[in-house]
């Protein structure tokens, strides 16, 4: 547990010394809906029905700015291959993916954090009791997709244009998460008391946490 | 030997159900001779998740055993995988237009065929782009593991949200009624596809594997 | 399995990519306490040999035990013992070599003091620069502090693949220090190179590896091993 520590405690230190990563999260989470709410613009949508699309325009925004995030954050094991002074350690593949994993989510929530922010301003939507769903559909769907998103952006650190590579191979992936999110997010802001549905959700997180963690090795060993 | 006979009774299967499919087959009551697509369409769809049942069980024996024989295995089917799909997702859409006015509708099958052949292109573009081509099996079959969890779970994902929002359905739904010869002609069919799918993969294999020794051997003249 | 006088025991290491054999074989055996150096040209197996060795890689035949573990049934106990170098210094650059060296005593479940720490990179020479970000660095002063991660939890035995490379006389000369020290202590240095004089300098033995096997083994100062190097390493291509 404390050797994880140590490695988020790290990857916390290196963000705040170079205050890169968070802050483009944020800025490009931001602007993507900005260019979303133009984009709409010309569909003429009634204005009561404008908070419907809030779901669907916060998961966009939070995963193509949780890609950003999972890029900049392996950037920095990448930069003089610090990397190998922690395969190095006595230290499990696993607990270094968990390590990895952690820092990640920590990142991707603090972006989405400001991501809800910005929804509920920009979408007029009440801010009560049922953004605690929001906030937990949010907090499930972020580990899903730090848990796949760390791995594949180790996969594709090997290839030749590896911060495109990872959007190609993850956003496939993440398709069943993010349907699951948008139509939870979207059961959570409407009036009626129905609790929105996390079963597929939290199946997607747990069975690609265990696998990813059985399988990091052969993405960090020769 | 197996090739050869698979060589000939490939074709003459494919004959055999595209006669099944156009003569013997009788036309369906509503859609008309546009239906008969569905005698390849549906087949084609049921091989491409064959392929990449084979492209989870090659990648996970390869990360156990790492013999390049399983890594092998799930790159060809993969590659012949794709091909099915597309086939699935290009007839799904002839079958729409004419029917249904639209080319697409995001129908749960064809969606979920899109999301199967983004996922086996995008394993794909990862093996041609790996700077070191040491290392390409092992991360090929961690995707390909990823891949083969996702399926199901995109499949779950995608029936779930289409019985919240319906749409026409491209196939006939799960109610509509077969003949009993339409079945006959579906499964000549279907036998054939896959009679196809081992053919084409059995020679993909082979070819892979000359072309692996031709790069071993390549490597080994210019390390001298 | 601890007591053993061998600091390195390798059996017939094998490694494999699809078709291509790195090592076709490899057995090795390392006394404690001394200092070996494996010779042999690019692409000849002593980067892979060595990082299996350090669990870096996997072997596809074959075993070897490091410090009297198993890298293969106990690589955890293997790494907390070895230290490896090579011309990559593997630190955070955003990160000062004081808080450099703190993380990793907290990753090897070391904790030591921050006088410790300051000590350490005094022993490196580097007490007056403990706080500048590495990034400013040189590239002798990186490699200074890579010496001091390497050696930070004692490692019994030191892996070092190519470290000569790239550096200057002056880093050369830290470097040399700090692998006679490490002899000094007890420790058992392998080092790998194509470099003879640097190689031969404070080696008991050393072996040649070509295409995945090894083709020498004798002593630094024995004049054989400067023909087997000249033979296999300086021949260039062959006919």
């Amino acid at each position: 547990m404390k050797p994880i520590l140590t490695l988020i405690l790290k990857d916390v230190s290196i963000e705040l010394r170079r205050k890169e990563s968070v802050a483009a999260m944020v800025m490009f989470g931001i602007l993507v809906m900005v260019i979303f709410n133009f984009a709409i613009e010309s569909a003429n949508v009634d204005p009561a029905l404008r908070p419907d699309l809030a779901p669907g325009i916060l998961w966009v925004a939070v995963s193509l700015s949780g890609i950003l995030g999972l890029n900049r954050t392996l950037a920095i094991d990448l930069d003089n291959d610090s990397i190998q002074g922690l395969l190095l350690a006595p230290l499990s593949r696993g607990s270094l993916y968990l390590g990895k994993v952690l820092s990640n989510l920590l990142f991707i929530l603090v972006s989405d954090a400001i991501a809800i922010l910005s929804v509920l301003v920009f979408y007029d939507l009440d801010a009560d009791r049922r953004l605690l769903w929001v906030a937990l559909v949010v907090l499930l769907g972020s580990i899903g997709f730090a848990s796949v998103g760390t791995i594949l952006s180790m996969v594709s650190s090997h290839t030749r244009m590896s911060e495109v590579m990872l959007p190609v191979l993850l956003i496939p992936m993440t398709i069943p998460l993010i349907i699951s999110c948008v139509a939870a997010t979207a059961t959570a802001l409407t009036r009626d008391a129905a609790r929105p549905s996390l079963s597929l959700i939290i199946g997607f997180d747990i069975i690609f946490l265990v696998i990813s963690y059985l399988v990091f090795e052969h993405v960090v060993e020769e | 030997m197996t090739d050869r006979i698979l060589g000939i009774l490939t074709p003459l299967a494919l004959v055999a159900a595209l006669w099944f499919a156009f003569i013997y087959a009788p036309t369906e009551a509503t859609m008309g001779t546009v239906q008969r697509i569905f005698y390849f369409h549906v087949p084609a769809g049921i091989t491409s998740y064959v392929a990449f049942i084979v492209v989870g069980i090659g990648s996970l024996m390869f990360l156990y055993s790492h013999d390049p024989k399983w890594d092998r295995l799930a790159y060809c089917s993969a590659e012949i995988g794709v091909l099915f799909a597309s086939m699935n997702i290009t007839m799904g859409m002839l079958w729409a237009k004419p029917v249904w006015l639209v080319w697409w509708t995001w129908d749960a099958r064809l969606t979920l065929q899109l999301l199967l052949a983004l996922i086996f292109i995008s394993y794909l573009m990862l093996g041609a782009y790996v700077a070191d081509p040491l290392k390409r099996g092992s991360l090929q079959a961690v995707v390909g593991l990823l891949g083969a969890a996702d399926v199901p779970l995109n499949y779950m994902a995608i029936r779930w949200w289409r019985t919240q929002h319906p749409e026409p359905v491209i196939g006939g739904g799960e109610g509509s009624g077969l003949d009993p010869d339409m079945y006959v002609a579906l499964g000549v069919a279907a036998v054939a596809i896959l009679l196809l799918y081992v053919y084409l993969l059995r020679r993909r294999m082979a070819v892979e594997a000359s072309s692996e020794k031709l790069r071993y051997l390549e490597q080994m003249v210019a390390s001298r | 399995m601890n007591a053993t006088s061998l600091a390195l025991s390798a059996h017939d290491i094998g490694k494999t990519y699809g078709h291509f054999p790195a090592l076709a074989g490899v057995t090795l055996d390392v006394a404690r306490g001394t200092s070996v150096t494996i010779f042999g040209r690019n692409g000849a197996g002593k980067t892979t040999f060595l990082k299996i060795a350090a669990t870096l890689a996997r072997a596809s035949s074959g075993d070897v035990d490091v410090a009297g573990f198993s890298v293969g049934e106990a690589p955890e106990d293997v790494r907390r013992r070895i230290g490896f170098l090579s011309h990559n210094t593997y630190v955070y650059r955003d990160l000062t070599p004081r808080e450099n060296l703190r993380f990793f005593s907290r990753l090897y479940g070391l904790d030591l003091s921050d006088d410790e720490l300051a000590e350490r990179l005094g022993r490196v020479g580097l007490g007056h620069r403990q706080n500048d970000p590495v990034r400013s660095f040189s590239r002798g002063l990186l490699q200074r502090v890579g010496i001091a991660r390497v050696t930070l939890h004692d490692p019994e035995v030191l892996l070092l693949d190519e470290p000569y490379t790239g550096l200057d006389r002056g880093a050369v000369d830290t470097l040399n220090m700090m692998l006679d020290q490490a002899v000094e202590e007890g420790r058992t240095v392998i080092l790998t190179t194509h470099d003879l004089e640097l190689g031969l300098r404070a080696s008991g033995r050393a072996h040649i590896i070509d295409r995945g096997r090894i083709v020498y083994s004798g002593g630094a100062a024995d004049l054989e091993t400067r023909e087997a190097y000249r033979h296999f390493i300086q021949s260039g291509t062959k006919p």
